[in-house]
């Protein structure tokens, strides 16, 4: 949802982390906030819920980082944490083939229950233990592309490629917001934000036609 | 929390809670920073050891007040996490873990999701939703249609209030309310029902018993 500011657009983003127990999600998004705001922006609570605030190219971007628990019982609880989402981070950990299956599985229900207006980032963590990868990159890769996502490789433990990944998403995002914005014209959104208040839709307002039925009965 | 009357004063508790949650974890353990994965189960300890009568009421309180922008927050992710914590305990089933949310609980979101971004100028949302409402516009407009279509030989009959509707798996004419799942008998479909509703209107003998 972009919502527009005063002076310059600000764009509030909220991204899902999604990927099995273990595979570092929490590490990554924590490495990624803390590392250039300090103790000073972490907010009052812990690691599940971060925000961080960017600037690109002149546009202030809020993102709201929702981690979630990847445990196999928890699955089914993902759609409550995704819904409304402008993008997800699929996690999985290159040594564990099943963490990546697992990426695979969600990208098919976030697919199927979103459609193509979230922005997906299939990321390979845990690339410092190279030497006992199990997930091909090109594999990996050609997945990635074969779903419209784009494929990263981080290491949360020396800090490689999470800052590209964040930067990346959230340029990917802002496209998605402003073709949403185009696609809406301006009339549109000038009109939306001027209404305030009540509104109310009348849903029942196609039952009238049908009456005309009772004439003949 | 249930003392607290605005939904936004909840929320702190509900945010104070979580922290002391968070404390005491950390507490107990070498790390001091947790994720999801880890705070979800202790919530859900922590919910299942105390004995919160009201918590489903004052969650249901918060999600549908609180203002739009807070449900995008800090607060709105820890209401997001008691909610599923709730959904996750009141669906427990201990051999099979349940894949996917059910469908009455996704319909639910759903509507609240529509209802509670309404005013929201959510551009990217609004094509989506509206093709949903739509569709549920037609479902409802289907029904609706039988249900005027079944009202008609109510002029026959003296009943006003009690409405008919049609049953196509059973094939007979059920007396129902107006609530949208009681309209067809269980689980029968409504595909067609108008055809046959017709077909059945010329029926005039079947119409004797009403």
């Amino acid at each position: 949802m972009a919502a527009g500011g005063m002076g310059g657009k600000t764009y509030s983003f909220k991204v899902v982390l999604l990927g099995e127990g273990c595979v570092g999600k929490t590490s990554l998004v924590l490495r990624y906030c803390e590392n250039k705001f300090n103790d000073k922006h972490i907010t009052t609570l812990q690691a599940s819920f971060l925000t961080k605030k960017l600037n690109i190219t002149g546009k202030r971007v809020n993102l709201a980082i929702w981690d979630t628990a990847g445990q196999e019982r928890f699955h089914a609880l993902g759609p409550i944490y995704y819904r409304d989402s402008n993008g997800a981070i699929l996690v999985y950990d290159v040594t564990d083939e099943d963490s990546f299956q697992k990426v695979k599985n969600w990208v098919k229900e976030l697919r199927k229950m979103l459609g193509n207006e979230i922005c997906l980032c299939i990321v390979g963590n845990k690339i410092d233990l190279d030497k006992d990868r199990h997930v091909s990159v090109e594999e990996a890769e050609s997945y990635a592309e074969s779903v419209g996502a784009k494929h990263y490789h981080t290491s949360a433990k020396l800090n490689k490629g999470i800052e590209e990944l964040f930067l990346d998403l959230c340029k990917r995002m802002m496209e998605t917001a402003q073709a949403e914005e185009r696609l809406k014209g301006n009339g549109a959104s000038q009109s939306a934000s001027s209404r305030r208040g009540v509104q109310i839709v009348d849903d029942e307002l196609q039952a009238t036609p049908a009456g005309g039925c009772c004439s003949s009965g | 929390m249930h003392e607290a009357y605005s939904p936004d004063k909840k929320v702190q508790i509900l945010l104070k809670v979580c922290k002391s949650i968070y404390h005491s974890m950390s507490a107990n353990a070498t790390r001091t920073v947790f994720g999801a994965d880890d705070f979800l189960p202790c919530l859900t300890w922590v919910l299942l050891r105390s004995d919160v009568v009201t918590l489903q009421v004052d969650t249901d309180y918060m999600m549908e007040l609180l203002d739009p922008t807070q449900l995008q927050g800090e607060g709105g992710y820890y209401l997001t996490t008691i909610y599923a914590s709730l959904y996750y305990i009141s669906s427990f089933q201990p051999r099979l873990p349940a894949r996917q949310l059910s469908v009455e609980a996704q319909h639910s979101l759903n509507q609240w999701h529509r209802r509670r971004t309404l005013h929201c100028e959510q551009s990217r949302r609004s094509k989506h939703r509206r093709t949903i409402r739509r569709q549920a516009c037609q479902e409802r407009d289907r029904s609706l249609h039988v249900i005027v279509q079944a009202h008609c030989f109510q002029k026959h009959c003296t009943a006003v209030k009690v409405k008919y509707y049609f049953c196509v798996r059973c094939k007979k004419f059920r007396l129902g309310v107006l609530l949208h799942k009681s309209k067809y008998h269980n689980k029968c479909t409504p595909i067609d029902t108008n055809l046959r509703l017709n077909k059945f209107i010329t029926k005039q003998s079947t119409l004797e018993k009403f």
